[in-house]
This record gives C-alpha cells, structure tokens and sequence, in this order.
C-alpha cells in the first residue's frame, strides 16, 4: 500500500493542531494516516509513505503531530512494523520521522539533531 | 555581510507593524518631528521607504534601497510564508533550496508557537481563548534579506517558564534567570508549558538552522532578554518587550 502525503493535503503542510491553521499534522493524521495505517495493519501489509514533493518540506511540529501522533494512538512497535517512509527530495527526513516516532511516546522527545546536514 | 543590529531589528519591526498606507487617492501625508536619534535606527526607517508615503519640510530624504512586504494573521499561514520567501527571490535574493526550506520551515514554526503561546494554557487543539497576532515581514537590499517575526504573544520566557510553586523558588535562590531559560529552551532542554510529549523541538531546530549557516545573524529579543541564538549568547536586558522579535538575514548565494 503506497501513500503519497502531497497528493492527501489540500495546502502546503501546516502546523501541528487542525484549530491553528490549514494543512495540519492533526487532520492529516486523523483523516489520512491513521485509516490507511490501521488498513495496512488488517491486511498484514505495509504501508509506504511517499514524502516527496513538498515544496519546502515539513515543519517539524506536523512532523511530530503527524508520525508522533500516530505512536501515542497506536502500539509502537506495530508502527515500526507496517510503516516504511520514503523520501529522495530530502533523505534525511526519513531519519527525522524515525526520531519521532522512536520518541513520540516517551515523556520528553529530545530534538532531532542529524549527524550531518543534507547540503 | 551587514550587520543588523538589534536596534535596526526593532526598528524594521516597528516599520512593520505601522507601515503607511499608500493610495493613490489620499495625497502624501506631512508629518513633523525629527528621525529617531539613533543613527542606525533612522537609517532602517529611511531605507526601508517607511517615508515614502510622506512629505518631510525642509528634509532631502535618500532613496528608498529597500524593498519590503510584511504578512500578518493570527493562524498559520504557510502561504504567507511561501509569499515572503518568493519575495526575497523576485528582489534578487537567491537562496539554495535547503535554505529556503529552513525559513520557511522556521516561519511557520514561529507562527505555531505564537498561537500555542497565545492560548497560555495547554495549546489543546479543542481548546477556545484568544489568539495573539504575528507579524512577519522581509526587507531586502544590496544582496541581502533580512526576515524580521513579530509574535506579539506572550513571549518565550512566559510560555516555558516554570508553574510549579517550588521550582521557581528554587530557580530564584540558584539564579536561573530569564536568559538562562531562553537558551535553555533553545538547547531543547525544556519543553513548552504544556507538558505535553514531542514539544518544544521548533525552538532548538531554529537554533540548529543557524548554527548550519541557513538562517544567518539570527538575533532574538523576548522579554527581558536578548541574544544571538547560533552563538548561543544570551544576556539580560533592562526594558521588557511583551512578545518575542526573531530576525534573520539571508543572502545571495554566489556559488
């Protein structure tokens, strides 16, 4: 099962909650994500997620909202299981949402900090 | 590279926020008075064309060097922060694309955190309350853009300090005072006042922007503080701002 987040969001990705403006983390989550996922955990599929194409990239709070978000509704280790991100317009944006989703439960996620910028 | 300083950084940020109106029906405006004492103030306000809407007596004013938009809303709005950044480009101000990237990314942070900072509470997406305005402007001259933020919120200082009784007593006796915070929140050490997991990671990833050279001479001013985030100086300051200023340059890139 293949999910390309640009083709799902009406506007360029936003902040983290759906009351603070469009293209958030929290109505992709809810609307998009979170049912595609779960249908990919019912079928024993997994889901691959297609970040690229987004003009700027992401924030990084939809970026938590989104993947962090996902960990705090659903077991983690199903999410590691079922997801593969995918991103060749910036890949290390796929150890970002990595990071996310290894903290996204915990009490206190520590800033990402790459080893070395994609220049 | 130019320099900003914090006072040409308010300055634009005041220019900003009281930009004239300019019609074509309403003949120029005469104002009396003098430029702001300070040099390097009065010379933000005049470059940046602030007067050219007026008629100033008796004054030869320069030419305008600058050209500048501003942007405001009380949402987030990633199209103004795409508007700012196709700005700077159509006045010659050509960025790599990680870099735009990181300014746009960090504007619509900034504008995430004036509407959590505004809510003062829990930031919950159901929640109801006020939200404060931002203000985000770019002023670009001479091969350089300078992108100013206006959150004119309640500042970083009160939205990450500590609402336990007994932990700020204790910062009191140990002296952790509002620029400590600020760079600790900048350092990812302290979440937001939420308390709420996978927050305040927009605040040390604007810090990490500028240590790779993506947003350049990133200075802010937050309450009783100011500082230069990529050198991680902070210091306290006298006079309080309610609100935060964040402003940062960016340049034409020869390569």
């Amino acid at each position: 099962m293949k999910l390309k987040v640009m083709d799902k969001l009406k506007s360029l990705p936003g902040p983290r909650y759906k009351n603070q403006g469009p293209g958030s983390g929290e109505e992709f989550r809810g609307n998009v994500l979170l049912p595609a996922f779960d249908d990919a955990v019912e079928h024993g599929e997994k889901l691959i997620i297609d970040m690229d194409g987004a003009p700027y990239g992401y924030p990084t709070s939809f970026l938590e909202e989104t993947f962090g978000g996902l960990v705090r509704l659903r077991d983690s280790k199903q999410v590691k299981e079922h997801i593969d991100i995918q991103c060749t317009d910036e890949p290390l944006l796929v150890e970002e949402i990595a990071h996310y989703i290894e903290f996204g439960a915990s009490e206190k996620t520590p800033p990402y900090e790459p080893a070395e910028q994609n220049t | 590279m130019r320099e900003f300083t914090l006072s040409g950084v308010i300055a634009l940020a005041v220019a900003i926020k009281t930009k004239p109106t300019h019609s074509k029906k309403i003949p120029p405006s005469s104002i009396e008075g003098n430029l702001p004492m300070n040099e390097s103030v009065a010379s933000e306000f005049i470059e940046s064309g602030f007067f050219r809407n007026f008629t100033i007596e008796g004054q030869q004013l320069p030419q305008a060097k600058a050209s500048w938009i501003s942007q405001r809303e009380k949402k987030v709005g990633s199209q103004k922060a795409d508007k700012l950044i196709k700005f700077a480009n159509e006045n010659n101000i050509h960025m790599p694309q990680e870099q735009k990237n990181a300014i746009w990314q960090n504007l619509v942070e900034c504008m995430t955190n004036t509407h959590n900072h505004a809510k003062g509470k829990d930031g919950n997406p159901s929640g109801d309350g006020d939200t404060e305005q931002w203000v985000a402007g770019v002023m670009c001259r001479e091969g350089e853009a300078q992108f100013t933020f206006i959150d004119m919120g309640v500042g970083i200082c009160k939205s990450v300090q500590a609402t336990n009784y007994m932990t700020m007593i204790k910062n009191t006796i140990s002296g952790y005072g509002p620029d400590k915070l600020v760079r600790d929140a900048f350092d990812g050490k302290i979440g937001s006042s939420t308390g709420r997991p996978g927050r305040g990671l927009g605040l040390p990833r604007m810090r990490r922007d500028a240590q790779f050279g993506y947003l350049q001479n990133l200075k802010i001013r937050t309450g009783k503080v100011e500082g230069d985030i990529a050198k991680m100086q902070y210091r306290k300051v006298k006079e309080s701002f309610n609100g935060t200023i964040i402003s940062w340059s960016a340049s034409t890139n020869e390569e």
